[in-house]
């Protein structure tokens, strides 16, 4: 019984001290539970912040922003969402003519001056700071977007204008099709998204055609503790509605696009095909003054308001050529009208040439579409230069002698025209 | 091939070979640049084709206005046309209607040719980019 006793003691003595020495140490298991979870790495991102959500062209935008700590905001790319227009090019390599109506009508591209550049040459890393690049694309006039977006490594920043294009149209061009007034024969568009990007590149240089136009060469102060700030003016053309802002700094690391709207008041008129926003009053007076002078000249003046709509308010010059024609159309018409009721047109002649002058004009406006701005403006300096030796040659003693004799029959003619008609109308 | 014109009883031969492919060749110059090319059709008609400017003067308009109605059409099917910009430009062209015959009479013609003379050779040197 004794032992019993002494058993049943000491069990409870070593039970109590067993129970004891567990709470009093952590177990294994509860020091597995009681250690701090590693927490996930917090994704890293980009900021970025407008001090305005409404601009108008010409405002400067104050962007700023925050990026992780040691990082730096290498470029910031500005684009119009809302504005498209159509762009086409003539591809000299290919003889392909490729077309879009999705391009956005306002486009650049923000360096960071202080930023140089990696270019992957064959394995091997080659660094170079980013102004060199740029100042040397700036001076060739036979540039080339993609290849400054690869050795600028600011094809990192090239986002958004491929995410708008979903189609570009693909005509195989060529001579005889050019003939017949067409763009070529049709080719399947292009879908893909590697095609879309690089094409799209290369539409955009068409529409925007500067290169300083295109990319910007800025200061984008970038903080210790990862602030940024950048300021970009708007340009007085800009295109009214949305834009978007997206900071990069490198090509796996970007903000999320910041939005503003451009509004584009009066006297201001966003002219939709040309892409850009004038003064109203800017064209309307240039076409009265040119037309004027076309009209004292005797002609219509179209010859004159081309250049200068291309030079004075950077139109493109499809967009130009396009609109300049049929407002000549209406004076036209109006000429012919006042002629024939004066019997001053010769029907056979006017037909004859005419027709020809219809195959003509069939054929002009396809070629518009394939040449440059440059080679657009060289055809019109030399054709400007013919007339102005034509019109010299017009103003010379001998021409105006002989011309004096014809004009005076033509006077002569005009006066028994009006008299017979004054006779009739007294009947 | 000649082709015989009447114009107020007097007869005159036409050569239409110089006057279609003149045309022709005009209307794709001018349909490109986005005028009418009546500066260029009436010294064709007047010096090569040898007609007087009397005869010239309605007839060439006509001629001009089958190319312009002609690529303006092409312009518009191709999407090249802004409607907004040709109204506007067309408000200023028909203003320019009323306003160039009340100031014809106060200015000389040979002086305002010679005024566009100066004008096409500056604008011209300057789109080939001799001057800046």
């Amino acid at each position: 019984m004794m032992c019993w006793h002494r058993l049943k003691s000491n069990f409870l003595l070593w039970f109590f001290f067993l129970v004891f020495l567990f709470f009093s140490t952590p177990c294994f298991s509860q020091e597995k539970q009681a250690e701090p979870q590693a927490e996930p790495a917090e994704p890293l991102k980009v900021e970025v912040k407008l001090d305005k959500d409404k601009y108008r062209g010409g405002e400067t935008i104050q962007i700023t922003g925050k990026v992780p700590p040691g990082m730096k905001v290498n470029f910031i790319e500005i684009t119009s969402t809302d504005a498209k227009v159509q762009v086409g090019r003539l591809d000299r390599k290919e003889f392909k003519f490729y077309l879009s109506r999705e391009i956005p009508a306002f486009y650049t591209i923000i360096i960071n001056e202080d930023y140089v550049a990696r270019i992957d040459k064959n394995g091997t890393i080659e660094e170079k700071p980013v102004k060199e690049i740029y100042a040397k694309f700036k001076a060739d006039k036979k540039w080339r977007i993609g290849e400054f977006l690869r050795q600028s490594n600011a094809d990192m920043a090239f986002i958004t204008p491929p995410q708008m294009v979903s189609e570009i149209k693909v005509w195989k061009a060529s001579v005889l099709w050019s003939i017949l007034g067409h763009r070529g024969k049709p080719e399947p568009s292009l879908t893909e998204k590697r095609d879309i990007r690089r094409e799209t590149a290369r539409l955009l240089q068409a529409r925007m055609r500067e290169f300083d136009k295109l990319f910007v060469l800025g200061k984008i102060t970038t903080n210790e503790d990862g602030t940024f700030t950048a300021t970009f003016r708007l340009p007085d053309s800009a295109p009214k509605g949305a834009f978007s802002v997206i900071a990069v700094v490198n090509k796996d690391l970007k903000s999320e696009p910041a939005k503003f709207d451009c509004e584009v008041t009066f006297p201001k008129y966003y002219f939709p095909v040309a892409g850009t926003s004038v003064n109203i009053f800017g064209p309307l007076f240039l076409a009265l003054a040119v037309c004027t002078f076309g009209v004292l000249m005797g002609a219509g003046g179209g010859f004159i308001l081309n250049p200068l709509l291309i030079l004075i308010y950077k139109i493109p010059h499809p967009i130009v050529a396009g609109s300049v024609m049929p407002t000549v159309l209406f004076s036209q018409a109006s000429g012919v009208y006042n002629y024939s009721r004066i019997g001053f047109i010769n029907w056979k002649l006017g037909i004859g040439v005419g027709i020809f002058m219809a195959f003509g004009g069939f054929i002009g406006p396809l070629l518009n579409q394939f040449i440059t701005l440059a080679e657009y403006k060289f055809v019109f300096g030399i054709i400007l230069l013919i007339l102005a030796a034509l019109m010299f040659w017009q103003t010379t003693p001998g021409y105006i002698e002989k011309s004096k004799k014809e004009k005076a029959i033509l006077e002569e003619f005009k006066r028994r025209v009006e008299a017979a008609r004054a006779q009739k109308a007294q009947k | 091939m000649k082709m015989t014109i009447e114009f107020w009883g007097e007869k005159f031969e036409a050569n239409m070979v110089i006057g279609a492919i003149g045309g022709f060749l005009i209307a794709v110059a001018a349909s490109l640049g986005g005028f009418g090319g009546g500066p260029f059709v009436v010294p064709m008609m007047t010096v090569i084709m040898g007609l007087p400017i009397y005869v010239v003067v309605g007839s060439s308009l006509l001629a001009i206005f089958f190319n312009t109605l002609m690529a303006s059409s092409r312009y518009y099917f191709f999407g090249q046309t802004d409607v907004a910009l040709f109204v506007l430009m067309a408000f200023g062209a028909v203003s320019a209607g009323f306003i160039a015959p009340r100031i014809a009479k106060r200015l000389s013609p040979i002086w305002v040719k010679r005024v566009a003379v100066v004008g096409c050779t500056y604008l011209g040197l300057k789109l080939i980019g001799i001057l800046p």
